[in-house]
């Protein structure tokens, strides 16, 4: 039951039918229809296809994020469901990914485009998409303390959930284990003698 | 003389001099604190009963399951009593302490301006101009919900008092013009004179729906009552004014808001309802003062039943809606009902 | 930077770990905070010019529980049961997503009876959470009726749940390929009084709340969200409906059975705290014909394929038994998990997976190396995404709104904090 080859059928697939793709060669899976037509309006950005199930991958640089957030909101995307960051320590980089849709244009509500660019793993710093889209406020504010990453123009970079002491340590990045706690509990009994005052 | 005399005597004296000689009567029997605190009781219990009969559920059952939990709210009582009292170090401590009290001694200040019979030898005050006592004293206690809430030094405390002083100065004139729209009718301050009057059978709330209704809206206004439950909203502010207050003081402040509650019924039930209507009071003490006055207490109880159901059925009002209703809408109501006063004293249908 | 001055050069005490800075002078600082009546798991900081908010500004993340990073570490089954605790009224939506997801990966496709039982505790979910967000609605309003009925109607399909699925809240139903169990024998005539007793209960709420003068002056033209405004924000669920926003996606993507039944979308244009009311009501309503169309659904087809044949051929002769009631003591169709699940192990790739909950739109994007635990899953949960509207919404209301505005909006902390 893998899946390298060729994309099996995902279920649930907007009006593009999608038959079994013709044998391309294992390491370069073809990116489907909706994909290409999309990737018209952001040639020159060069967008590489990464395999996905469920939503459509465009990975750009870091510094076009910007320009080709612009472009996929002309289009008619406007607004994003979810800042999303993955860690790759193997390959020392951090995948940040913007999963937009559209609301008010009826053929877009069907996809899920998912903008992703990747950045060095030590100094994360991507352009802040809150000048596009307004919704990725407090999702940036989140993989920000998650993992670190300096959104930079975002109007407010703080910690949104957790305590600035907790985000220093970055938590959602790989390196970051937490210490198991043995069973036993472990009785300090001059420790809490020392605190009582009464 | 033999000691069953003797005894006799003493009792006569006690009973005519102590218990119902009128001031102490009326300020500490009724309509004064002992009937207050049980008609508070009776009727917080009512209200959680029959908002729970609405909300299909049982409401309070647990302490004394045959009668529905009657007791309740003596289990309640005890156990203010016995918690502890916890005075924040920021809050100021004088007015902390003093406030609430003297907001509820002066509560209870205008029974003693009330009569509770017609039979002359059991009135507290000369009733020339009771009327006016009373419910010029019934606006002295609200100040001190105000200062009460600036003496707890704490943010909810000071919106939950300013919202309280925006109201009370909103229902105000509400209360005093509808209570005094009696005066026209009847050509008299004498409260005696006005439950007298009614004694025809033809009340004052009848002959002048539209005072009653406003002073019934001002009493809600005034005593927290839904849907105008502004200063203690539970939801916003934490306890408004009383945040900081426990124990025995937090039982304080909110029973206070029911004994004043009671306090205007009385004077509703005595003005508009016909007081001790349709009973004629002859002397002698049970007849003339214990039997009117329970009449009396009747009517009111009736009068904060009816106040106590409409918190099943309101939400609350946002505070400038509440303001602008009435500014707005009750003044000129109330301004209306004074002229049917005046429009019936000249067309002669009085009671 | 910590500076000394309060207000315009006023002293103020210093102590340790303390942070001063100054505030203008007729701003009022006050902070509905975490141990609050009105607030939720939340502390919300606002800035108030006389009665009106001049801002707002939301502080999260009292209830947050880690549980992206706690999905690294458990097996792909054990996420269930935690993804669920996010919103646990609401479980079967919640953790839909993440099966759907995950099946993606398998190439599983579960059979048409999973997918209608799964439908089928999916709506009732989507009933309870909206009767318990009109409850909390009420209290933050002050009217304590509605509170009540909204709790005790709600009894009736935490009730129909439990027959479904055998606990009350936590029902960890679907599964990778299919659901755990069938219903019982007696479930659609149950179902279908409850769906007749929650008609009757919608009239008498419209009565004593929606159409109740106090609160419809409350409600009406308050926290009002025009279209544009509610796409921008990026706001889910029926606050985007009641602004006109036309999604759903029960529409735009339908998932399990949704593009064989019948139900439409209601939609209101005012966008404002009624419209929101309204909606949540009208959704209730249409929940309810989901729920009679799929028990009849389930009533008239055989009882095979609650489970994809990839998992139920493993499973033990006592488990078939079970199922067909053979074994006594133990009731009918009340099978236990798969053992295949104990050790799953889920192809490489990626793949992400959307669902309508009863409070919006639910994201998964699950990501797998192939190990028996997952790489990486991203969790956005509707009411996380409803959370800008406090900072941009509220402001220029007046403070006693913010119940209104907050409880129209159906927040439910725990599950934006995840």
């Amino acid at each position: 039951m893998s899946s390298s080859g060729a994309p099996a059928p995902r279920p649930q697939q907007p009006p593009a039918p999608q038959a079994p793709k013709p044998q391309a060669p294992p390491q370069q899976p073809q990116p489907p229809e909706a994909w290409k037509a999309f990737a018209e309006k952001l040639k020159d950005l060069n967008p590489v296809y990464e395999p996905a199930r469920g939503y459509l991958d465009f990975v750009v640089r870091p510094d076009q994020l910007i320009e080709a957030a612009k472009r996929l909101k002309e289009m008619g995307f406007d607004h994003v469901i979810s800042v999303g960051a993955v860690d790759y320590p193997a390959k020392k980089q951090i995948k940040v990914m913007y999963h937009v849709t559209s609301y008010l244009n009826e053929e877009l509500s069907k996809y899920v485009v998912s903008l992703s660019t990747y950045v060095n793993r030590d100094n994360p710093r991507v352009p802040s998409l809150t000048s596009v889209w307004l919704s990725a406020e407090f999702h940036e504010r989140e993989e920000y303390e998650m993992f670190g990453i300096i959104f930079e123009g975002h109007p407010d970079l703080r910690p949104l959930l957790l305590t600035p002491v907790v985000a220093a340590l970055r938590p959602l990045r790989k390196d970051f284990v937490v210490p198991e706690e043995s069973d036993d509990i472990e009785v300090d009994s001059e420790a809490f003698n020392a605190t009582k005052w009464w | 003389m033999s000691g069953i005399q003797v005894l006799s005597d003493i009792g006569w004296g006690i009973l005519h001099y102590i218990i119902f000689y009128p001031p102490v009567y009326q300020y500490v029997i009724i309509p004064g604190f002992a009937a207050a605190l049980i008609i508070v009781i009776f009727i917080i219990w009512f209200e959680r009963k029959a908002a729970a009969r609405v909300q299909m559920r049982y409401g309070p059952l647990e302490i004394s399951p045959r009668t529905g939990g009657a007791t309740q709210l003596i289990a309640d009582l005890l156990r203010y009593t016995v918690q502890e009292i916890i005075v924040p170090a920021t809050a100021d401590f004088l007015p902390f302490i003093l406030a609430p009290n003297i907001a509820v001694v002066l509560a209870l200040l205008p029974m003693v301006a009330v009569p509770m019979t017609s039979i002359s030898e059991y009135w507290p005050i000369p009733m020339g101009y009771s009327l006016l006592i009373a419910v010029a004293l019934s606006t002295l206690s609200p100040i001190f919900i105000v200062m009460l809430s600036w003496a707890s030094n704490n943010k909810f405390a000071v919106v939950g008092g300013l919202r309280e002083s925006f109201v009370i100065v909103a229902y105000e004139l509400i209360a005093v013009i509808s209570l005094l729209a009696a005066t026209p009718m009847t050509g008299t301050f004498n409260m005696v004179t006005i439950v007298n009057d009614q004694l025809s059978g033809r009340w004052l709330g009848l002959l002048n729906p539209i005072a009653l209704l406003t002073a019934f809206i001002a009493v809600l206004m005034s005593t927290s009552g839904f849907p105008f439950e502004i200063p203690d909203s539970e939801s916003e502010l934490v306890a408004g004014p009383y945040t900081e207050y426990s124990g025995l003081m937090y039982g304080l402040n909110m029973g206070a808001a029911y004994i004043r509650r009671w306090a205007f019924s009385v004077l509703i039930s005595l003005v508009f309802l016909g007081g001790w209507a349709p009973y004629r009071p002859t002397p002698g003490l049970v007849t003339g003062y214990l039997v009117p006055s329970l009449i009396v207490t009747v009517k009111a109880i009736i009068v904060m039943a009816i106040m106590s159901f409409l918190r099943a059925v309101y939400g609350r009002y946002r505070l400038d809606q509440a303001l602008s209703l009435a500014w707005e809408v009750m003044i000129p109501l109330t301004l209306a009902a004074f002229g049917i006063s005046l429009a019936e004293a000249y067309f002669g249908v009085v009671p | 930077m910590s500076s000394q001055t309060g207000v315009q050069g006023s002293e103020v005490p210093r102590l340790p770990g303390m942070v001063v800075r100054p505030v203008e002078r007729r701003v009022y600082e006050v902070q509905i905070g975490p141990a609050h009546p009105g607030s939720g798991h939340m502390r919300i900081f606002v800035e108030v010019d006389g009665d009106v908010m001049t801002r707002v500004d939301p502080d999260i993340g009292f209830v947050h529980r880690t549980m992206e990073k706690l999905a690294e570490g458990r097996d792909w089954i054990k996420n269930i049961p935690l993804f669920e605790r996010m919103a646990i009224l609401d479980a079967c939506n919640i953790t839909l997503p993440y099966v759907e997801a995950v099946e993606r990966l398998l190439d599983l496709d579960p059979p048409e009876r999973a997918k209608y039982l799964r439908v089928l505790l999916c709506e009732i979910n989507r009933i309870a959470s909206h009767l318990y967000g009109f409850g909390i609605f009420g209290v933050f309003l002050g009217h304590s009726t509605l509170y009540m009925w909204a709790f005790g109607d709600r009894e009736v399909f935490v009730q129909l749940a439990e027959d479904l699925t055998g606990a009350r809240l936590t029902h960890s139903y679907p599964v990778f390929g299919g659901v755990r169990r069938d219903i019982p024998d007696d479930f659609p005539q149950n179902a279908r009084k409850a769906t007749r007793y929650m008609r009757g209960r919608l009239d008498e709420y419209a009565r004593i709340f929606l159409n109740n003068p106090n609160i419809r002056s409350r409600l009406e033209g308050v926290g009002v969200l025009s279209k544009n405004r509610a796409a921008e924000l990026g706001v889910v669920g029926p606050n985007a409906r009641a602004s006109g926003i036309k999604y759903d996606v029960r529409l735009v993507e339908p998932y399990e059975a949704y593009d064989r039944l019948d139900f439409e979308i209601p939609i209101f244009e005012e966008g404002d705290a009624l419209a929101r009311a309204w909606q949540r009501v009208e959704e209730i309503k249409q929940s309810l014909n989901i729920i009679e169309q799929v028990v009849d659904w389930l009533e008239k087809h055989p009882r095979e394929g609650f489970m994809h044949d990839k998992f139920w051929k493993t499973a033990p002769k006592l488990y078939r038994d079970v199922y067909e009631g053979k074994i006594d003591y133990a009731g009918k169709y009340r099978v236990k998990l798969m053992p295949l699940f104990a050790t799953l192990k889920v192809p490489a790739g990626k793949a992400s997976a959307r669902v309508e909950a009863g409070r919006g739109e639910m994201f998964y994007y699950v990501e797998s190396d192939g190990k028996d635990v997952p790489y990486r899953v991203r969790v956005v949960s509707p009411s996380f995404r409803n959370v800008i509207a406090f900072k941009y919404v509220m402001p220029g209301h007046r403070l006693m709104d913010l119940p209104a505005i907050y409880g129209s909006f159906d927040y439910f902390p725990p599950e934006w904090d995840r």
